[in-house]
């Protein structure tokens, strides 16, 4: 910590007044300046870093009310205690003050006790204050060099990723020539592994963003149909190599929403995809739509599986980052817990909202709801 | 008369991802040239004429505004970027001059299906 001497400024219009104040503080060590009215004030605090300001209301020129107005308007000084020095019949003109924002006052004649009483306590609530706004910039910035270390990482990998599943894909369809079976199999351990790791570098991506409030949306009209189909296209061949049973239940009439496609579409296939990892073989998977007249109104989408469920003791948590189960059943598939924080995220920064119901080793119910397009 | 192979180059610094993109672009059938830099690229624009050009934006010495920049001063190619910027405002002031983004890691089919549909019928 600083053991620099606390800066004092001492504001009063009388020479007496003021020579009697240094008297009484230079023994402490404290660094002194003095101002002969508010005027003459304001400019010192604007080019000298103070500590504290012992401040007199009756002042020609500019008094010590409209010094601490200004103070309080100023980012920089509003910040910086006020003691305001009064005669003992001031009482009002003192509650002024204290409502103008000083922190604390002092009546003449000074009594020794009390003014070193109140200075030391100003100038240490300052202190904590300093100390604490620069541990608070200490933490923003190791967050910040966190979150771009994360991006420049998560970037270089997947950039890796590229020859790595393209040459993966060579092997896989025999363009590179033929492989045996055996090999095959090898090759599709590894493909399967470069997959995750890919899943794992999106997610990854979008953590810093989201909290820094970095992830543009791009909102549009979309058919909540159309997104559907799309992400159980896409889980199909998952779905069926566990012989799960897929059920899609969206009403023709259902209104289009106005969502960010991509992202509705990542929320949608987080949740499927979560469905199909934990349910067991020949589970069933359903996934439903419709419109809920709420205000605004909103298509509530619901994704419902009778695999494994939420133990209790988890269900407070599974939104959090980087939460995992401790469920055994749970932690045989991969993952490292960003999946739902994000799927969250992203519903509520649509304007929509995400819940659950789930019942342990019975299944689990997800609903999430998407705001309609008006009109 | 056989129709003349269709010409692709490929702007990174990834040895192996230039490698990976000639070996199955050509096994599409597709004619590729590969430049490990802006300078060889622009270079290579001339003499080879490409079809369309893929270009790794992130590749140090390749900034994307500014090899895009040069490439329209030499031809009006379609131009595939991969990565590409992540900010839609500097994005939209690119979209005229980029036929598509593709992210990494780059999925080689789907490249092959965006530079089919970019080559002249």
């Amino acid at each position: 910590m600083q053991t620099q001497p606390a800066a004092i400024l001492i504001v009063d219009d009388r020479e007496e007044n003021r020579d009697l104040l240094m008297r009484r503080l230079r023994p402490q060590g404290y660094y002194l300046a003095t101002a002969e009215n508010g005027r003459q004030a304001l400019e010192l605090l604007r080019e000298h870093p103070f500590d504290l300001v012992l401040l007199d209301i009756m002042m020609p020129e500019m008094n010590g009310y409209q010094v601490l107005e200004q103070m309080k308007a100023d980012p920089v000084l509003c910040h910086l205690p006020v003691i305001v020095i009064s005669a003992v019949n001031e009482i009002e003109s003192v509650a002024q003050c204290i409502e103008l924002g000083a922190e604390d006052y002092l009546s003449k004649p000074f009594n020794r006790v009390l003014l070193h009483a109140r200075i030391g306590n100003a100038l240490e609530k300052k202190r904590l204050h300093d100390q604490e706004q620069a541990y608070r910039e200490e933490l923003e910035a190791a967050h910040q060099t966190k979150n771009r270390a994360i991006l420049a990482i998560a970037h270089e990998l997947r950039n890796f990723l590229t020859p790595i599943g393209g040459y993966l894909d060579l092997l896989r369809s025999g363009l590179a020539g033929a492989i045996s079976e055996e090999q095959a199999q090898l090759v599709q351990i590894v493909w399967a592994n470069a997959q995750r790791v890919k899943s794992l570098l999106v997610d990854l991506n979008d953590v810093p963003r989201i909290a820094t409030g970095q992830l543009q949306l791009q909102p549009e009209v979309v058919s909540v149909a159309d997104i559907v189909s799309e992400v159980v296209d896409a889980l199909e061949a998952r779905v069926n190599s566990k012989q799960q049973t897929l059920l899609v239940n969206v009403p023709q009439d259902l209104p289009a929403v106005w969502a960010d496609r991509t992202r509705l579409i990542q929320v949608l296939m987080n949740l499927v995809s979560n469905a199909h990892k934990y349910t067991p073989p020949k589970g069933e998977i359903r996934v439903s739509a419709e419109r809920v007249e709420d205000a605004p109104p909103v298509v509530r989408l619901t994704i419902e599986d009778n695999g494994l469920g939420i133990a209790p003791e988890d269900q407070g948590n599974i939104f959090a980052e980087f939460f995992r189960s401790a469920d055994e059943q749970v932690r045989r598939e991969p993952g490292v817990g960003l999946g739902l924080s994000i799927t969250r995220r992203l519903v509520e920064l649509q304007g929509g909202r995400i819940s659950f119901e789930s019942v342990f080793r019975q299944g689990t119910k997800f609903h999430f709801t998407v705001p309609v397009v008006e009109g | 008369m056989a129709k003349a192979q269709p010409r692709i180059l490929v702007v990174t610094d990834s040895r192996d991802t230039r490698t990976l993109l000639e070996f199955a672009l050509s096994e599409a059938g597709l004619q590729v040239f590969s430049a490990p830099s802006k300078k060889s690229a622009l270079l290579q624009i001339d003499v080879v004429i490409p079809h369309v050009i893929v270009l790794d934006s992130c590749a140090p010495g390749i900034v994307e505004e500014d090899t895009l920049h040069r490439i329209r001063e030499h031809s009006t190619v379609p131009v595939i970027v991969l990565n590409g910027v992540n900010n839609p405002t500097r994005r939209a002031s690119l979209e005229a001059d980029v036929a598509a983004y593709l992210p990494q890691p780059l999925d080689v089919q789907e490249l092959y299906a965006r530079i089919q549909h970019l080559l002249p019928q």
